[in-house]
């Protein structure tokens, strides 16, 4: 079970948990492959990216698969999945809920 | 070799976005950070140029490996700043993200440095409150001490200038510890908060001169406060050296003020292997032995040093009941005047419960009794407000010149038929 804190996940976190998806990354690579997919919408700071890869590996959201001199490689676990399937569902809600109230 | 230039830091960095606003108005100036010291910082001249700047909650030491490398693929470059918990990135990148994109993530970066603050205004509170209630009071002369037993018994609370010095610069250092929590205040409201640190603060932002002015004022009362304290050392020092031979009395071993052993052998060795084998306390017998050696050394005193024994035992109802009590006191005053007032002030507390203004000096003459070889001798007993058992204490008070020797005994012994032992010590 990941902390409470992390619910819900903000917009950055929801990404770099997105990002995964595609493939194993290291921090540098998720923020480009962020600002890529969202049309520059979505920016990771240096930051925001370490603070978050931080915490999901504490909470074992993500885990480590290699790491080449300083770059370290992360992929999702399945508490992460079920983390992100969570906040999908959620994401969904509110946008039925949106379109259902137009 | 590139040629540096000093300034001092006009906005502390404490307070993030000031400090890294006035790095960036330098890069435009052309002076691009180098390096922290104490209060300043160097600059290496360089082109004018744009440049952000940012304060990381982490010291430099501790950023390493994978959030290092995190840092630099973004552009940024990260320096020390000085010695303290805080590093500093920098970018002339205009593309390079801002370190933080939500305030989740920047508040957990915080987080320690909140949990710091928060420790820090514990103590600046307690030492604000500590300052007040000891130093203050003491100083103005409005201490408790100083109204139960006389102004001249509260030796720091003397009219004297360095008294206002010091004063003066108590009152400094606490508007500076009040500078500092509210500095300190400021950062935890970030944390509270929900808004980023904002750094798109114009050079004459309102809030950013009245810091520069506020932080300009913090250094003059800085520079008034170490001018303050040498000037208060130096006088206390040249009035201190008018008293004369004070210093020597302050040995334990010297002869002054008078020792029980000598007025009163039989009490002495009663109680001196209880001293001796360090007895303090039992069931049945207390024993108190206090020496204080000049401790209270002050611009118009120069306590020698007092002795201070004490027995007695706990009945069957769970009283203390004295056996013999002594204490002895010698003291140099820095003219004949003060001493008078001194010992009236002593007397009238003693006899009256009180100190009334300008009548003490008429108690010294009920209680005069004839002695030639000081200047004036006194007797009288006495309910000690501070003993236990409800015993009269004699109390002999003597004055040659500047010198004071004070004797309060409960014993066997007639205290005014060890005179000629006592007198012998301030002669």
């Amino acid at each position: 079970m990941a902390k409470k804190s992390l619910y819900p996940l903000t917009e950055s976190m929801y990404y770099v948990l997105l990002s995964f998806h595609k493939q194993d990354m290291c921090g540098t690579e998720i923020a480009e492959y962020v600002r890529n997919m969202t049309n520059n919408r979505v920016r990771l700071g240096p930051g925001t990216l370490y603070t978050i890869l931080d915490t999901f590996r504490k909470e074992k959201v993500i885990v480590k698969v290699s790491s080449e001199g300083r770059k370290i490689r992360y992929k999702i676990t399945e508490k992460g999945e079920s983390l992100f399937n969570e906040e999908f569902e959620r994401l969904k809600a509110c946008i039925a809920d949106a379109e259902g109230g137009r | 070799m590139s040629e540096t230039i000093k300034k001092l830091i006009p906005v502390t960095e404490v307070n993030s976005p000031y400090f890294c606003i006035w790095l960036q108005e330098m890069a435009e100036q052309g002076l691009i950070y180098k390096e922290k010291n104490f209060c300043t910082v160097e600059f290496e001249k360089s082109n004018p140029e744009k440049r952000r700047y940012r304060l990381l909650n982490k010291p430099i030491y501790r950023i390493k490996g994978e959030e290092r490398e995190i840092y630099e693929e973004s552009g940024w470059k990260l320096m020390s700043v000085g010695y303290n918990s805080l590093s500093l990135a920098t970018t002339n990148n205009p593309d390079a993200e801002e370190l933080f994109n939500d305030i989740r993530s920047y508040k957990k970066s915080i987080r320690r440095k909140w949990i710091g603050y928060a420790f820090a205004i514990v103590v600046w509170l307690w030492w604000i409150y500590h300052i007040y209630s000891d130093t203050m009071s003491g100083l103005i002369g409005e201490d408790d001490y100083a109204a139960e037993y006389g102004k001249l018994h509260s030796l720091d609370s003397e009219p004297v200038a360095i008294n206002v010095i010091l004063a003066v610069l108590s009152l400094l250092c606490i508007f500076m510890f009040v500078m500092a929590i509210v500095r300190d205040l400021r950062t935890i409201r970030v944390f509270f908060g929900s808004s980023m640190p904002n750094y798109e603060i114009p050079y004459d932002d309102r809030g950013y001169i009245r810091e520069k002015k506020l932080n300009n004022a913090v250094y003059a009362l800085a520079v008034v406060m170490l001018a303050g304290i040498v000037c208060a050392g130096g006088l206390y020092a040249s009035i201190g050296s008018g008293l004369s031979d004070g210093a020597a009395a302050l040995q334990y071993e010297n002869s002054r003020p008078v020792r029980l052993a000598e007025i009163d052998r039989k009490s002495w060795d009663k109680i001196r292997p209880l001293i001796e084998n360090s007895v303090s306390e039992d069931a049945n017998t207390n024993i108190d032995i206090d020496y204080m050696a000049g401790d209270d050394n002050s611009r118009y005193f120069r306590n020698a040093a007092r002795e201070q024994l004490q027995t007695g035992r706990i009945d069957e109802e769970d009283n203390y009941v004295a056996e013999f009590y002594f204490y002895s006191y010698y003291g140099e005053a820095k003219d004949a005047d003060l001493a008078v007032a001194y010992l009236a002030e002593e007397a009238s507390h003693d006899l009256n419960g009180k100190v009334p203004e300008g009548e003490v000096i008429k108690v010294l003459d009920e209680i005069n009794i004839s002695c030639d070889d000081v200047d004036y001798a006194g007797y009288y007993e006495s309910e000690m407000p501070y003993s236990d058992g409800k015993y009269k204490v004699q109390k002999l008070i003597l004055r040659k010149g500047g010198k004071i020797e004070i004797v309060e005994y409960y014993g066997p012994e007639n205290l005014k038929d060890k005179l000629d032992i006592i007198v012998e010590k301030i002669k």
